[in-house]
Order: structure tokens, then C-alpha cells, then sequence
């Protein structure tokens, strides 16, 4: 039992080491020998690290190893509970003027009002079916510990980014799947995103198609592989810009991500640096980002005419409309977002892991057992009366080594309740 | 309605009921009760109120669940008072309410939609069961704390070794009540992070806490079962655990990169 109880604490507190950061170890460091021997020993750098590192998979191994003894000892446990209890020192003796005979039958009546059944001459039991709640708590574990490493053996989990118009292949399940395209949906009148949801085409080997859309918490199942929505990438590759010379519609530019383009007439040179996909001002006239969603985007522009370099590049934001262009000090040139041209990419995991079912068929039983485990704790009696002095002794034994003090509540009871009916019987 | 008050409430509370341990005296344990029942009442129309405005059960962000947790542990406390009458338990039970009340001043009390990833229905089985542990252990906590302190003072009697023997079993059948449900409550979050993140356990920080508090108490229910273990140091182990529960809530979101971040 001692050295489950240490195994329980080194995997619990070795666990723990892990969510730490990874601090390096300098050649100059004191100890740092030992830290580096420890390192090569046990390839553990720190960090994440740690969870695959033999060590660690050792001392899980270790304890998957205590939990088949241990599971295999239990299955005897009752048996042996019932055959020693008469070896018990008696935790009760009462003295009674009654015969054994009576006394045997206020027994009888206070064990049935405690819920205790008859198992063989003389013992009683309660919570029989609770011997299984410890014994399904350690399979439980085992089979999460063996669902564990079917998953670290045999699963094949990757995060791929997928842009809208392109396919993922499925190899394995003669699937292509096809972004048509991500959406973020909004709360009503909000900023904040109530579901991403990313639309797919499906197209397997046949030729077949079909339209599936994948959301957060409702993962995608496509044979034996599973695709879960898990983040998303915008890409603005280019706006369309309109230009205003001293308040007049002067001409319009696409311009793409990264270059400069030039004003059709060759009067200015135009790229943008940034876009605010839902822009606010502030009353200083900042211009500030409010929101992710695509309502009213703005851009900042960089402008330089080439006939006037001394002038340098200039800075200036332009928004859906001139309006708001207007409310702020203007030159010569003013601008108009007429079109954002944008790209999402969604970011989805492709899993195939087959140690996922059996890990919850693991939960399951877990749960279930530690229920069981804690709310039906099975105990035994041994309860003998026999005539002496012109009455009779009672002598109740128990054995409980989950709940000792539970078990001596329990004798107390049915002491007190022995009491009364030979009492009321007198 | 704000924490400041419940705060004062819980602290009253259990102010009263560690004089009612030291004085023996009719009239403040009822006062205590009175007031704990009170306060409970009131938290409870609290929470009910938010759950209305928000449409949703109080469960998804720091502010409600410290509200939540506060509520739960003098509510265990009082259904625990009825196999267990130790007024001693009741002051620890107030000022760990009291004092997660006072911890919730660092969180937005802001009602907001919710996050993609928390619309599911295991929200509600994965945090309510995970709380429902939670405020157990503190209470089990409270119990080794007072087993500890009673341990430590005192003349040595009958009564005392009594009241020792109560404390021992309470500590022991809460955490047998806390227990499944942290079971519950890791098990179904693994399940849920399959369903939400693709991989039934990330080794998150948040997770790994909680795997290793899971731990710590399984290794308190095997100390329970060797007899030559000395009651005050299973007693240790419950403070001990406790702590970890406290860091898993509270510590990993503040001082570890976790996908918790929202908890």
C-alpha cells in the first residue's frame, strides 16, 4: 500500500513539473553538470517535454502495472472481508436479561431496519455491490492509461490551415474537402463571435459531392477521421481605392498587399499599411480598431507624388465613405474605400486517434465506479449472541478498511437499536 | 447586489459560529445560523437573478464561479451540519466564503456572451460538477484545519478525543462526496475537449492541475486505508491538496499559459 501511496504522489507531482517553462541550463551554471546529467538521462529538457519522456512514461507504465495487481486482488477482496471478520476483536459486546433466543430475534428485526442481508451463518453485509466501485476505479484508470498510449502509438493529429477555395485531401478516407467558405457569426448587435463556422464541399473518389459545414464543439466525422474548427487567419490581399482631388472623383486603384501602385494618371504613388476591419474615432480624432467583424472598415493610406518629392510620403486613413474622410483636416487628395478584398483561412485539426473511444468507455466506467465507490461502501458483519449467566452476551465484529469510522457509527447504531428492542420485548 | 456585501455577510457568519465554539453559548449559534442561512438565501437569489439576466447558469467566467464557490461551501456546510453539529467547521466554512468574496474584486463582474468554444452542453456538467468538488474540499479542508488546530491545543479528554474522532470522519466522508464528482468533472471535460479541441487530454496546464489534485486525494483515500498512518497526517495531506485545488482554479490562470484562460 506504501508504495502505491509514493507511486500516486511521483506521478502527481512529477506531472506538475511539466506545466512549468523549460529553463535552460548554461555550461557555466552551478550544478550544471548534474542538470545535464540528469537531462541525458532522463531526456527530459523540461517543459512539455516532460509527458514523453521515458521517465515519465515509466512511472506511468509503473503504475498501470499496480493497477492490474492491484485490480486482480481486489476481485478477491469480499471473500476475504467475509472470512475475516470473525477473527475481528469484537467491536460491541452488550449483556441482555433475555434468552439468546430473543435476543436473536431483536437482531434479526434491527439488522432488516438497517438494510443488512444475511451472506452466511452469523454474518451480515451491506452495500455488497460497492466492492466493485474501488476494483472499476483502477480499471477505469488502466483502460484511460492504455487509451492513452494507443493514442501516443497510433494517432495521427495535424493542424492545417485550409484558405477559402482550397481543398484538403483525406487520402485515407478518399475524401477531398473543399473550403467554399469561414464565417464568423456574431452576437446580435455585438462584437463578440458566437460560432465560427467554416462551409465545405466534399468530394470523394466517386465523384460524389456534398456540402457540410464544421463549427466549434461539432466536429466534422469523415469515415474514421475526425476535423475540429479550432481558429481562423485573415488575409487582406488588396483594396480598391478611390481618389478625390481638391473634393472631386479624381480616379480609382486596386491595390495589393505589399506594393505600390500608381494613381492611373501617374499623379500619385498609393499603397496601404493597414486595415481596420470595424474602425471608431476618437473625440481626439484617433482612429482606432472597435471591432473584427467586416462593418466599416477603414485603411491607412500611404501617399507620395512623385512631381513634389521634397514632400516626402504622407499618412493618411480612408474609410467606406468620404464623410468621415471630411471631419478631418484635409489636403489636395482625399480617398474612398470602395472594396476590401479579403481571404479567410481556416485553421482546422485533422484527427485519427484511435485510443479517443476507448478513453471514453475509460471515463465511463470511472465515473461510474468512483460513484460507487464513495456512496456504497460495502460492510460486513459478524453479529453472535449466546446465552450466559441467566441471559444472553451479544458480540458484533466489523470490518471496513475503506470507512473505519463509518463502520464503528454503524455498530453503535445497531447496538443502540438492539438496546431498545430488547428493551421494548422485556 | 455587490461582493462587498456577501463578503461581510460570510465573514459575519463565520465570525459567529468561532465564537459559538469558544463560548458554548445558545443564542449566537442561533445567530449564526440565522445569519448563514440568510446569506444564503440572499447569494442564492443573487445567483438566480444573474442566471436570468445572462440566460445562462453562472458558470463561465472568475466573478461567477467565485460567487458560485463562496454560495456552495457554507451551503455544504449547513447540510453537512446536520450529521456533523461542529460550530467550529462553520467559522472556517465563513471566512473561505468571505474570503473568495473578497478575491472576486479582481474580476470584471460584467455579464458576456459566450465564448464559440463554451457553447455546449458539457459546460454544464464539467464546471458544476468540478464546483460541487471544489467546495467540498474546501470544507474538508476547514475540517483538517480545525482537526489540526483542536490536535494542537487543548487539554487531552474524552471530549476532545470525541470531537477529534467527528472531525476525522467528517474530513473523510466529504472528500468521499468531493471525490466522484472531481472525477466527474475531469472525465467529462476530457470528453468535451475532445469534442472541442480534437484531443481528449492536451497536458494544459489547467488539466494537469487538476489530473494532479485528483492524485493527491486518491493517495489521501489509500492513506485512509492503512491503519498505521496517524490521522493528522492524512489531515496534512487534505491542507495540502487543498492548496492544489486553490492553485488549479485559481493560480494556473494567472501564472500559466493555459486554454483555461477564460475559466
Amino acid at each position: 500500500m506504501r508504495v502505491a501511496i509514493f507511486l500516486i504522489f511521483a506521478v502527481a507531482l512529477f506531472s506538475l513539473l511539466g506545466t512549468f517553462p523549460t529553463v535552460p541550463v548554461s555550461a557555466d551554471t552551478r550544478g550544471a553538470s548534474l542538470a545535464n546529467g540528469l537531462i541525458a538521462l532522463t531526456r527530459f529538457t523540461g517543459g512539455r517535454a516532460l509527458y514523453g519522456s521515458p521517465c515519465f512514461l515509466g512511472l506511468l507504465g509503473l503504475l498501470a502495472v499496480f493497477l492490474v495487481g492491484i485490480s486482480l486482488r481486489q476481485g478477491s477482496a469480499w471473500r476475504t472481508a467475509e472470512d475475516q471478520v470473525r477473527d475481528q476483536a469484537p467491536s460491541a459486546v452488550l449483556r441482555f436479561g433475555l434468552s439468546d433466543a430473543r435476543i436473536r430475534g431483536c437482531v434479526s428485526l434491527a439488522l432488516s431496519e438497517l438494510r443488512f442481508k444475511p451472506a452466511r451463518a452469523g454474518i451480515v453485509v451491506k452495500n455488497r455491490f460497492g466492492v466493485w466501485g474501488p476494483l472499476g476505479v483502477h480499471l477505469g484508470v488502466l483502460v484511460v492509461l492504455l487509451a492513452g498510449l494507443m493514442t501516443y502509438l497510433w494517432a495521427d493529429v495535424r493542424e492545417v490551415e485550409i484558405r477559402e477555395g482550397e481543398s484538403l485531401p483525406l487520402p485515407r478516407e478518399g475524401i477531398t474537402m473543399r473550403l467554399d467558405k469561414f464565417s464568423i457569426l456574431p452576437y446580435p448587435g455585438k462584437d463578440q463571435a458566437q460560432q465560427y463556422v467554416s462551409r465545405f464541399t466534399i468530394k470523394d473518389d466517386k465523384g460524389r459531392r456534398g456540402p457540410r459545414e464544421l463549427r466549434v464543439n461539432h466536429p466534422l466525422l469523415l469515415g474514421a477521421t475526425k476535423i475540429f474548427q479550432m481558429r481562423y487567419r485573415l488575409e487582406v490581399q488588396g483594396l480598391e481605392l478611390e481618389a478625390f482631388k481638391e473634393g472631386r472623383p479624381f480616379s480609382s486603384v486596386r491595390l495589393e498587399q505589399g506594393k505600390t501602385s500608381a494613381i492611373p494618371s501617374g499623379s500619385l504613388e498609393v499603397r496601404f499599411k493597414e486595415v481596420l476591419p470595424d474602425f471608431r474615432i476618437s473625440p481626439e480624432g484617433k482612429v482606432f480598431s472597435a471591432g473584427f467583424i467586416f462593418r466599416n472598415p477603414a485603411a491607412k493610406i500611404l501617399w507620395r507624388d512623385p512631381a513634389r518629392p521634397e514632400a516626402g510620403e504622407r499618412e493618411q486613413w480612408a474609410f467606406g465613405d468620404r464623410l468621415s474622410g471630411h471631419e478631418r483636416p484635409g489636403g489636395e487628395w482625399d480617398f474612398r474605400v470602395a472594396k476590401i478584398y479579403k481571404t479567410y483561412s481556416s485553421g482546422v485539426r485533422v484527427s485519427r486517434d484511435p485510443g479517443a473511444p476507448l478513453a471514453a468507455a475509460g471515463y465511463v466506467v470511472l465515473i461510474f465506479s468512483a460513484f460507487l465507490s464513495s456512496f456504497a461502501i460495502p460492510r460486513v458483519l459478524s453479529v453472535a449472541a449466546f446465552g450466559a449467566d441467566g441471559g444472553s452476551r451479544l458480540e458484533i465484529r466489523g470490518l471496513s478498511r475503506r470507512d473505519p469510522i463509518g463502520l464503528e457509527e454503524e455498530i453503535a447504531r445497531l447496538a443502540a437499536l438492539v438496546g431498545k428492542k430488547a428493551e421494548a420485548a422485556r | 447586489m455587490n461582493a462587498g456585501i456577501f463578503q461581510f455577510l460570510y465573514l459575519g457568519t463565520g465570525i459567529l459560529f468561532f465564537l459559538a465554539f469558544s463560548g458554548e453559548k445558545k443564542i449566537v449559534r442561533r445567530s449564526a445560523v440565522v445569519l448563514g442561512c440568510g446569506t444564503l438565501a440572499l447569494h442564492l437569489f443573487f445567483l438566480v437573478r444573474r442566471s436570468l439576466e445572462a440566460w445562462r447558469p453562472p458558470l463561465t467566467n472568475m466573478y461567477e464561479t467565485l460567487h458560485l464557490l463562496a454560495f456552495l461551501v457554507t451551503l455544504l456546510f449547513f447540510l453537512a451540519r446536520f450529521k456533523w453539529p461542529i460550530d467550529l467547521i462553520g467559522g472556517f466554512a465563513g471566512l473561505t466564503s468571505a474570503l473568495l468574496m473578497a478575491s472576486s474584486a479582481i474580476a470584471s463582474p460584467e455579464i458576456e456572451p459566450l465564448l464559440p468554444v463554451l457553447k455546449s452542453n458539457w459546460l454544464l456538467f464539467h464546471v458544476t460538477a468540478c464546483f460541487i468538488a471544489y467546495s467540498s474540499f474546501a470544507l474538508a479542508a476547514g475540517t483538517a484545519l480545525a482537526y489540526l488546530w483542536v490536535d494542537g491545543v487543548g487539554r487531552r479528554d474524552g471530549a476532545r478525543a470525541n470531537l477529534l474522532k467527528k472531525m476525522e470522519g467528517m474530513t473523510h466522508r466529504i472528500i468521499l462526496f468531493g471525490y466522484p464528482l472531481l472525477t466527474l468533472g475531469i472525465a467529462t471535460g476530457s470528453i468535451w475537449a475532445q469534442l472541442s479541441w480534437g484531443r481528449y487530454w492536451n497536458w494544459d496546464p489547467k488539466e494537469t492541475w487538476a489530473f494532479a489534485t485528483w492524485m493527491i486525494y486518491t493517495a489521501y483515500l489509500h492513506l485512509k486505508y492503512d491503519k498505521a498512518v496517524h490521522p493528522r497526517a492524512a489531515a496534512a495531506v487534505v491542507v495540502l491538496a487543498f492548496g492544489l485545488v486553490l492553485f488549479t482554479y485559481y493560480g494556473v490562470n494567472f501564472w500559466l499559459s493555459t486554454l483555461h484562460q477564460y475559466a
